[in-house]
């Protein structure tokens, strides 16, 4: 009671501060979070004034945010899926991305290039302009390689295996572990391998007209028999310094000769 | 003991002493007053969490009260577990404390 003999109204928290409080901490902790922060704004209040309790109240709302989203995070479909990683598991999926590394710029590349977001210049120029060990990781045997290793490492973490040997049947058992970055690894590796197979067998099987002419060009030229556009099929090994191409008999001129 | 930080050890000698009455502001306050250690609430919360998700520590809520707006405590109590934890790192800090103590008598001339 104040000296007047009015009933004095309990100190309240900055009505934003306590909003935010709210929005940050799981909902099975907040009543007890909301309360504890509170009990401490009222002592302080007390003690020191309802603007230092104020001001408290936020320093303590910022120090402790990254455990509240921390908290929420864990207990997130995700976060629940990313603490179930072990350590060897996460360096498995880790090197199994570097693997992967190639094979995702290839696939980028080229997406970006259909797409028109990526000139076929520019895009042909990251490989075209690769030397030495960088034009190595272009081989096919390094992309299609690498995207088969990772998967072999990342699915045995993600999955076991089972067989018991009964009476009557051999039951096999599997269990499918919740390991995101493992599962996150096998993904791309799988993903990466269907488009570039899917690619390849479309350009492969595709019908090309009998009376196209085949010419193998330095890669320097592909370019300007692009601009031509007399070429059907190109076939882009950038592991060699000539490109084969597939041209219509009727090409007039290769080198951008336009008038 | 391996596994708990400095921080979880001094949680769980809070909820010791405080007894029926361990929950954030009261930990943090104990902290504060026996170790001069001053933690965020949120920091708090953190050790507390783990404790329990690893047994240490057995949560419970507590009644409402008006300061507290109506809001219920979340009170902790040491399970056995964590009764155990206690005592071994008490007998770690004792032997090494134990060797410190004999420096000193040493260096005072007591010995």
């Amino acid at each position: 009671m104040t000296p007047m003999g009015r009933r004095q109204t309990p100190a309240v928290p900055p009505r934003w501060a306590e909003r935010l409080l709210e929005l940050l901490v799981a909902r099975e902790e907040r009543e007890a979070a909301l309360g504890d922060f509170l009990e401490e704004f009222r002592g302080r209040a007390a003690e020191s004034g309802r603007r230092a309790a104020a001001h408290e109240y936020w320093r303590e709302l910022l120090l402790s945010s990254p455990h509240f989203l921390r908290r929420r995070f864990e207990r997130s479909l995700l976060g629940r899926g990313m603490l179930m990683d072990t350590k060897s598991g996460v360096r498995q999926a880790l090197l199994g991305l570097v693997l992967i590394a190639p094979a995702l710029l290839l696939v980028v590349t080229g997406v970006l290039q259909s797409a028109g977001l990526l000139s076929d210049s520019q895009g042909r120029s990251l490989a075209d302009q690769a030397t030495g060990l960088l034009r190595g990781l272009y081989h096919p045997a390094v992309i299609l390689g690498g995207l088969l290793l990772a998967f072999a490492l990342n699915i045995r973490p993600l999955l076991r295996v089972d067989l018991k040997r009964q009476p009557q049947a051999i039951v096999g058992t599997v269990t499918v572990r919740g390991r995101l970055w493992n599962l996150v690894s096998v993904g791309l590796a799988l993903g990466l391998l269907g488009a570039i197979l899917g690619y390849a067998f479309v350009e492969n099987f595709r019908v090309v007209p009998t009376h196209v002419a085949q010419r193998n060009v330095p890669a320097s030229e592909v370019r300007a028999w692009d601009a031509s556009e007399t070429v059907v099929l190109r076939l882009y090994d950038v592991t060699s310094d000539t490109r084969t191409i597939w041209v219509l008999p009727v090409s007039p001129t290769p080198v951008g000769n336009d008038p | 003991m391996a596994g708990l930080t400095r921080a979880e050890e001094f949680v769980l000698v809070a909820v010791f002493e405080l007894g029926d009455e361990a929950y954030g502001v009261s930990i943090r306050r104990h902290l504060a007053r026996r170790a001069g250690r001053r933690l965020s609430l949120g920091a708090v919360y953190g050790s507390l969490e783990r404790l329990s998700r690893e047994g240490y520590l057995e949560p419970r809520l507590g009644a409402a009260t008006p300061v507290r707006g109506g809001r219920r405590k979340r009170l902790f109590r040491l399970t056995p577990k964590g009764r155990s934890a206690l005592n071994s790192a008490r007998r770690r800090e004792e032997r090494l404390w134990g060797k410190v103590a004999a420096l000193r008598n040493i260096r005072s001339g007591a010995r």
